[in-house]
């Protein structure tokens, strides 16, 4: 019993270093599609936040959010994972974007091999509205196009919802982009829902701790070398002792695609 | 002939959830893995090769099985995250790391 409630206030303390700086009036859901490999086209999926302040927005893993209240909930209740192991196993991106409207800032928080590197961003987009319109759930939407960091990106947004936001690092159109995708269809992000609140929930700032604070051109760079080589990034880099014992032959993969090309 | 257990990581995740419920008490967040380990060695019963092996050998979820010796002292938070990352290197997935609560529940 003591250990539970020393547990209980060591995590209530843990939560204490966050701030909430501003509280959610809406969350937008997106559903994400990606293609890792352009060769064989497979596409993947993963469900996403962005979170609306009144100045902030938080843009997130669902799949991830989800995933780690499952495992915090099965283990407060001392539970079998057995049950959730599935869960505990899925993919899922730990990358999470703030955007302050006010100050004009973004910052991205990722990570690396568990390593925890963020970087702020600075960029705008210069968007091309066209006379194009459609509904994306339920809402009359425009087209508009850009180009960024070496993709053209069509983009649907909504004036009925006017937020200059987005999903991922998208913003600066006149309402709120429900769907955005580039020529190529590689990346794909489609609004799967709306939620406006009544009650307050607080979007908490990034809690720097444990971040190394870099540039995006740094990151990738350390990205790239991963993929370059990954088992010999974990010994190299990490220092893990590890010896693969048996099973199939380690294909070398590709690195995979990334949004940005530059 | 020497027994090889080669466990998955679903197991691993299972197991070590039961190997903490027999030992309530024992195992802190923080405790090195030797010590877990000893304790287990102690006890005189059939799960004496599962535990002798559980934080040596491992079988990942695309079919690869590793060896991985965590560094003394290591944290069962640390050892979780290190197989994580293995698994993510050797097979391509991208499972986020677990926080120090999937242990946490151990230590209760």
């Amino acid at each position: 019993m003591k250990f539970q409630l020393f547990f209980c206030l060591f995590f209530i303390s843990l939560n204490c270093e966050s701030q909430a700086v501003d509280s959610i009036k809406a969350k937008i859901f997106y559903n994400y599609y990606y293609t890792k490999d352009p060769v064989t086209k497979v596409k993947e999926s993963e469900s996403f936040i962005l979170a609306i302040g009144n100045s902030l927005t938080k843009y997130f893993s669902y799949t991830k959010y989800k995933r780690d209240s499952i495992i915090e909930e099965t283990a407060r209740k001392g539970q079998s994972f057995e049950s959730i192991s599935h869960i505990a196993l899925a993919n899922s991106s730990a990358t999470i974007i703030y955007r302050d409207v006010l100050d004009k800032t973004m910052s991205v928080a990722t990570e690396l091999v568990g390593d925890k590197y963020s970087y702020p961003e600075e960029f705008n987009f210069s968007w091309k509205v066209m006379a194009d319109t459609m509904l994306v759930q339920g809402y009359h939407c425009q087209k508009a196009v850009t180009d960024f960091r070496g993709r053209q990106y069509i983009a649907w947004f909504t004036s009925s919802i006017p937020v200059s936001t987005g999903p991922w690092k998208f913003f600066g159109l006149p309402g709120l982009i429900m769907s955005v995708y580039d020529t190529d269809k590689y990346f794909v992000f489609e609004c799967s829902g709306i939620n406006f609140f009544t009650t307050t929930e607080d979007i908490f700032s990034m809690d720097v701790k444990g971040y190394t604070i870099t540039t995006r051109e740094r990151y990738y760079k350390q990205e790239d070398l991963y993929y370059q080589d990954p088992v010999e990034y974990l010994r190299n880099v990490k220092g893990y002792n590890f010896v693969i014992t048996g099973g199939p032959e380690i294909k070398k993969r590709p690195a995979p695609l990334r949004l940005e090309l530059n | 002939m020497k027994k090889i257990v080669i466990l998955t990581l679903f197991l691993f995740f299972t197991h070590l959830t039961s190997f903490a419920k027999n030992y309530k008490g024992l195992i802190k967040d923080i405790a090195p893995v030797n010590m877990i380990v000893d304790i287990h060695e102690k006890r005189d019963n059939t799960k004496l090769t599962f535990v002798k092996y559980v934080y040596r050998e491992y079988l990942l979820t695309c079919g690869n099985s590793v060896q991985y010796f965590p560094p003394a002292g290591e944290s069962c938070t640390n050892i979780i995250n290190a197989l994580i990352n293995i698994n993510n290197s050797v097979c391509g997935t991208s499972i986020p790391q677990v926080g120090a609560i999937f242990c946490g529940a151990i230590a209760l």
